[in-house]
């Protein structure tokens, strides 16, 4: 099992700045998956609430690619499990010292426990040479994943099907934002329902109120999806929604505020281009996919990193 | 109440026939008004009973306890639009609780609301549309395939709406047609009492309200497992109107903290200047200004800048004030005037 690799500063300032710190906000550990071609943090239940977070980088993001090396018994792919706060300070720390080479390294390192016995531990170790010092710093990591476990989550980094439509929030990100933010005083569960013709609403409903939101005509995916005869804005935007709902043109389901919360404020730190909501075909699960902008191409997308989010549904 | 079929729709209700029991009230500045509405919480399952005819909206409560009640007055002026026909009263329950977390979902935009009653199941119906959403940086994103909705908002409108129940009104019986005159009274920064009061909670006990004709004097005093005093500078209080040698009732503290201390935040409502009376038999009487329509980046009036002064002017002059009202009956114990 080896897997070593120089840092690109990019690649380090995006994990330290953006990506790191949204994952610290759904659970204190994370898993990592290296790959010869793709690195994933990513959140299962084990690491958070209930909501899976996956974020993928190609590996020439993160590493210098004629530094990194990633190679095991099982298909060239390790994975463990690791403190988010402490990949973070370590980080952080490089950065702060201006290094400008960090270098991360899996190592064995032989430690004596309180009982005085000796054991070999696994670390990551990152040595940032900076202009004036040289920090090495060991991290310690999860015993690294057996086949079977590396497998598991290889299958749970993965939505399994993209959605049947996707809506794009970020024509009104902020007022979602705050919208979600005050419905939580209402009551801890909305519904949330994702229309065809481009409509997203937000509903929280009890005996004796009705609050409501609809962000309206934003930009709907997969194009083949859309379809803007569904809605008639004659109505009041609360019977456009019960129409969409009993003709199938939107689909609902209830989710917990609070994740929908940290899910949109996960855009503060990492700053998408689109932040697609999709309703899982039966129901099952919301998907939030963050897609960034490629920073060498106005126009074009950045497809060497995503950041998705698949929460769980609540009955009512 | 009639019940009308009127559709809930975005614009205002059309004033037909069947709909001229309608009430449909414009919004502009929705921060401020759930600042003043701030004012009467007490609990969270708090009931208030509203009044809406063609003298304004007012929002009346009354302690379990009957000892302490509250009224809050939107005049007509204070919307942006007020549409009542004449002869039009409405009264109804509502859950306050309710209607400031509304409030505060609607705050979040910048856009007016209107809200109308009664909607078609007797409820308060609020909407709000804010267009000035939809243009967030998210547009530019628009060139890759993505397929936008017509229509005449732009992509990202935010359309809000509410629909909150109406209740049983409760009656609540004035206090002030049992007032007994002579009536004692001062003005005061609201700020000033608000202070004096949150100091005066540590001794636990009730608060006395004490009148000195001769030297002119205003002092709170609270008596519990300690003893503390405040005396209000006289160069604060203005009015000071003494119609004995001394006038001297306590209030339970739970009571005047309610009355003095729930001050909204000056940057979206400023009290502009606050009232107290006492009556002969003790019931007292705080009366809190509020400006709605504070100047944007306002340090508030609690200051002593003397911009204050003008900013009060201006709020009067503009008619942009609410006026929220509080009634407390001393406590029987030792609320004997000595």
């Amino acid at each position: 099992m080896k897997l070593k690799g120089t840092l690109t500063e990019d690649g380090t300032r995006k994990l330290w700045k953006s990506f790191l710190p949204t994952v610290e906000k759904f659970g204190k550990t994370c898993q990592l998956l290296f790959g010869e071609d793709e690195i994933h943090i990513i959140q299962t239940s084990l690491d958070t609430d209930g909501v899976h977070v996956t974020a993928r980088f190609a590996t020439s993001t993160l590493f210098s690619p004629d530094t990194y090396r990633c190679q095991s018994k099982h298909c060239n792919l390790i994975a463990f499990q690791v403190q988010v706060e402490l990949l973070l300070r370590v980080l952080k720390g490089a950065a702060a010292t201006n290094s400008d080479v960090v270098e991360v390294k899996l190592t064995n390192r032989t430690v004596t426990n309180p009982a005085g016995e000796s054991t070999a531990r696994p670390f990551l170790c990152f040595t940032a040479t900076g202009p004036s010092t040289t920090v090495t710093q060991d991290v310690p990591i999860g015993r690294p994943y057996s086949a079977s476990d590396v497998q598991a989550l290889v299958a749970a980094k993965d939505v399994g099907s993209y959605c049947p439509a996707y809506a794009d929030l970020v024509p009104a990100l902020a007022q979602a934002q705050a919208i979600v933010d005050r419905l939580k005083a209402v009551d801890d569960t909305a519904m949330l329902a994702i229309g065809r013709g481009g409509d997203a609403h937000l509903l929280v409903q009890t005996t004796s109120l009705a609050l409501g939101a609809q962000l309206r005509d934003l930009p709907v995916y997969p194009q083949s999806a859309y379809d803007p005869t569904l809605i008639d804005r004659s109505k009041p935007v609360g019977e456009q929604l019960q129409s969409a709902l009993e003709t199938g043109a939107a689909a609902s389901v209830y989710v917990q505020l609070k994740q929908l919360s940290r899910v949109l404020h996960s855009t503060l730190l990492v700053e998408p281009a689109q932040v697609l909501v999709g309703i899982a075909e039966g129901g099952n699960y919301v998907h939030v996919l963050h897609v960034f902008r490629n920073p060498l191409n106005e126009d074009g997308y950045d497809d060497t990193v995503t950041l998705s989010f698949k929460l769980p549904v609540r009955d009512s | 109440m009639s019940r009308v079929d009127g559709a809930v729709s975005e614009g205002p209700p059309e004033a037909g026939a069947e709909e001229s029991q309608v009430v449909s009230l414009g919004i502009s500045n929705v921060k401020s008004f759930a600042a003043a509405l701030q004012c009467l919480r007490a609990s969270n399952k708090q009931t208030c009973t509203v009044q809406i005819h063609t003298e304004g909206v007012s929002f009346l409560w009354e302690d379990d306890s009957k000892a302490l009640q509250s009224n809050l007055l939107f005049k007509p002026e204070l919307f942006s639009r007020y549409t009542c026909a004449s002869g039009v009263y409405h009264e109804f329950g509502i859950q306050l609780q309710l209607l400031l977390d509304t409030l505060a979902v609607f705050a979040s935009a910048s856009a007016p609301m209107t809200a109308h009653y009664p909607g078609p199941q007797a409820e308060l119906v609020c909407e709000m549309t804010d267009i000035t959403a939809g243009t967030g940086p998210g547009q530019r994103a628009s060139g890759l395939g993505g397929a936008y909705g017509g229509g005449g908002l732009g992509p990202g409108a935010v359309c809000t709406w509410a629909r909150i129940a109406s209740l049983e009104p409760r009656s609540v019986v004035d206090m002030q047609d049992h007032w007994v005159e002579p009536t004692s009274s001062f003005l005061c920064p609201g700020f000033l009492l608000k202070e004096a009061i949150d100091d005066l909670e540590w001794p636990g006990g009730a608060v006395e309200v004490r009148l000195q004709q001769d030297p002119q004097r205003l002092v709170l005093a609270s008596a519990g497992h300690g003893v503390l005093e405040v005396e209000i500078p006289s160069n604060r209080v203005s009015g000071f109107h003494c119609t004995q040698p001394e006038v001297r009732f306590s209030y339970k503290y739970r009571h005047i903290k309610l009355a003095c201390c729930n001050l909204p935040n000056p940057r979206d409502c400023a009290a502009i200047s606050t009232k107290v009376s006492i009556d002969a038999n003790g019931i007292l009487k705080i009366t809190h200004m509020l400006g709605l329509d504070p100047q944007p980046g306002g340090r508030g009036l609690a200051g002593d800048q003397p911009s204050a002064l003008f900013e009060s002017q201006r709020l009067i002059n503009s008619n942009k004030v609410a006026v929220i009202q509080f009634l407390l009956q001393a406590s029987e114990e030792e609320g004997a005037p000595s």
